[in-house]
């Protein structure tokens, strides 16, 4: 196997919050974060998957490093992560780049948005000033962007087209990972299309790895090669997109896959969890998915099941897997 | 599908239409000059029905609510809007506001905003209690908490006393359901009322809609650019682009096989979650902005089925084959647009 471009090992993530009661609640470990392993090889997608307060954009920050991991480490290009502000993790981050959901908000609105692109070439003074502008002009043409763009301000453009521009800024920088947190969520579903096709075709040429963070199942499984499904900081499922939602293992991913609305009517029942995901504060014991599980035993209230690997390459984290 | 294998409606949909709104259109001024949102808006609304609006953001979808309810003050809202006899266009805001919430009801995407996040639960549903059914304070709040039981909202009387910071996104959404279902309207719309929660959630509220639709027999409209939601929860689906309608079916049958150039992209647009997983088939170009509306058909620059007489007149609604109506030229110029489009 190759070395994989990106790897967590443990990766864990806990803050001191304090319980109601403002300044004045008892002190309670939140773990937004808990245990999380996993990897991105080059010219690889993978996707993760989870509702709300799973961690999951968590997990983007510290693969980023903009946070620190309370246990755990990150290990980019056979390098650990190291700590932030220091020269070598300042060489590290430019090789890997993100995009956000809001592509109208991750802009300055009052800078056109060819200089946006180029702006992180000036600050690495990579190049002459000539350049650097033909290779943000090079960029617009590769995120499909017209030329007559370069010059305007955000708010002169469609959601599609600045999601192309922050597309345009990211891989200007020629990174080998991209850290995707909910890229098309904000836009139209014509206009997602297009944006899926792009990312798609941009990995096939560059050979980009990418952490694809999504809430939506159909997205992912257009995209991803591999995908891992979070439930409140850790892992319950990982594996293939089409294998996972044909038949997924863990009751957590098969209410989520069930929870899809379908286009075609009767396409099999839909498994209605009760209640929302519990708080993560107050994470209940064993099994963090056994108050609203459907097969939730004796067991599952006290003994937490591990991340096992199946003959199938599948890796389930419960105790009575389907 | 056949027609018979249908859910049978819940009443007699035979009558009189329970809302007909005739050439609605809905307009505002700019800094550009006067832009048309909605255009020729017609609908008949069905007691019981359950109708589906699906377009993207600018096709005027909710825009034709907003306008109709007056909720739009500074829009300036034409055509008619009849419910009982009563246009509701043009009618005095003391009078509409007597129709709005105990007649219609709407809800919208983001619960949390919709609420008033100083006073508690409880005061926030008996407020239309009172208002509407002229219930005192007493009677008000233990209505509140039957309704909240209604919405299967857990610890109801417990509920009453919190404020919405302390729910969660598909809790608020369901007292917001508990309010709407307050004055037991004729009609709910609702405003991509799933959109901001998530999947799980979204699944409940789903089941809730049916739920509520099945045991009151109330109309349902859902506004959503998901069409998924909408296949789900609609009998018949209006498709809408750039301010007007261009399409309408049967749900099953425009996802089987759409009429209209857009709706067969929407649909091509959108990954699965089962099949053989293919390239996705985007539709090109983006949708025209209000001011700069091209001169004839709208989503002619975008449309691979183009011809020289889509750019010269907006395309009128017409029947084809095995659909409603849609607004195409190819379907009049071309009638074998339904083997174009299979």
């Amino acid at each position: 196997m190759r070395k994989p471009l990106l790897e967590t090992r443990g990766l864990q993530k806990s803050y001191d919050v304090r319980r109601r009661n403002g300044v004045f609640g008892k002190r309670a470990k939140l773990r937004a974060v808990d245990d999380v392993s996993l990897s991105v090889s080059s010219g690889e997608t993978l996707g993760v998957v989870g509702e709300s307060g799973c961690g999951k954009s968590t997990v983007a920050k510290l693969v980023l490093g903009l946070i620190r991991p309370s246990a755990g480490e990150v290990i980019f290009e056979g390098e650990p992560l190291t700590s932030q502000r220091s020269e070598i993790w300042r060489q590290q981050r430019r090789r890997m780049q993100m995009v956000y959901q809001d592509p109208q908000s991750a802009l300055d609105p009052r800078i056109e948005v060819g200089r946006q692109v180029c702006e992180p070439l000036d600050i690495l003074r990579k190049g002459d000033p000539a350049e650097r502008k033909a290779r943000a002009h090079a960029m617009f043409q590769a995120v499909g962007l017209p030329r007559t763009c370069i010059d305007k301000l955000p708010q002169e453009l469609s959601g599609g087209q600045r999601q192309r521009v922050v597309l345009a800024r990211a891989l200007v920088m020629e990174p080998s990972l991209l850290v995707c947190d909910e890229p098309v969520s904000a836009l139209d579903v014509s206009i997602q299309a297009q944006v899926i096709n792009l990312l798609m075709d941009i990995q096939d040429q560059l050979g980009i790895g990418y952490l694809f963070i999504s809430h939506d199942l159909r997205v992912v499984r257009q995209i991803a090669h591999r995908v891992v499904v979070m439930y409140l900081g850790r892992i319950v499922e990982e594996g293939s997109p089409d294998e996972l939602f044909r038949a997924p293992a863990h009751p957590y991913t098969q209410a989520l896959v069930s929870a899809v609305p379908q286009l075609s009517k009767g396409l099999g029942r839909r498994i209605v969890l009760q209640g929302d995901p519990p708080s993560p504060i107050e994470a209940p014991s064993g099994c963090a998915f056994h108050p609203r599980c459907h097969v939730a035993s004796d067991l599952c209230r006290h003994a937490r099941p591990d991340l096992v690997v199946r003959e199938d390459g599948r890796k389930v984290a419960c105790h009575f897997p389907e | 599908m056949l027609r018979t294998e249908r859910e049978a409606p819940i009443q007699d949909c035979s009558t009189a239409p329970l809302l007909s709104v005739r050439d609605l259109s809905v307009g505002f001024s700019s800094p550009i000059g006067h832009v048309q949102a909605l255009q020729g808006f017609n609908l008949d609304l069905k007691v019981g029905e359950s109708v589906g609006i699906v377009g993207e953001s600018g096709s005027g979808k909710s825009v034709t609510w907003l306008g109709l309810l007056g909720l739009l003050p500074s829009a300036r809202v034409e055509g008619s809007a009849r419910m009982n006899g009563v246009d509701l266009i043009g009618l005095r805001e003391r009078k509409l506001a007597a129709w709005r919430g105990k007649r219609i009801a709407m809800i919208f995407q983001d619960p949390t905003s919709s609420l008033n996040p100083v006073h508690r639960i409880g005061a926030q549903i008996s407020e239309g209690l009172i208002l509407h059914r002229g219930l005192s304070v007493a009677a008000a709040r233990s209505e509140a908490k039957r309704l909240l039981d209604r919405v299967h909202v857990a610890d109801a009387s417990q509920k009453l006393d919190s404020y919405p910071h302390e729910l969660s996104g598909g809790m608020n959404q369901r007292v917001m359901i508990a309010i709407a279902l307050a004055s037991g309207p004729d009609l709910l719309v609702a405003d991509e009322p799933t959109t901001a929660l998530d999947v799980t959630i979204q699944g409940q509220i789903i089941e809730l809609l049916k739920e509520i639709r099945r045991d009151t027999g109330m109309a349902l409209v859902t506004i959503s650019h998901d069409l998924g939601v909408i296949a789900e929860l609609a009998d018949r689906v209006l498709v809408m682009y750039a301010g007007r309608q261009v399409e309408e079916a049967p749900a099953e049958r425009i996802l089987k096989s759409a009429g209209h150039p857009y709706t067969k992209g929407l649909l091509a647009a959108v990954p699965q979650i089962t099949g053989a997983r293919q390239r996705l088939t985007a539709i090109p170009g983006q949708a025209p902005e209000l001011g700069q509306m091209p001169p004839g058909c709208a989503f002619a620059p975008r449309c691979t089925y183009k011809e020289q007489i889509c750019d010269a007149s907006v395309p009128m609604s017409v029947k084809i084959y095995q659909h409603p109506w849609a607004a195409c030229h190819r379907a009049t110029v071309d009638h074998s647009l339904q083997n174009l489009c299979a």
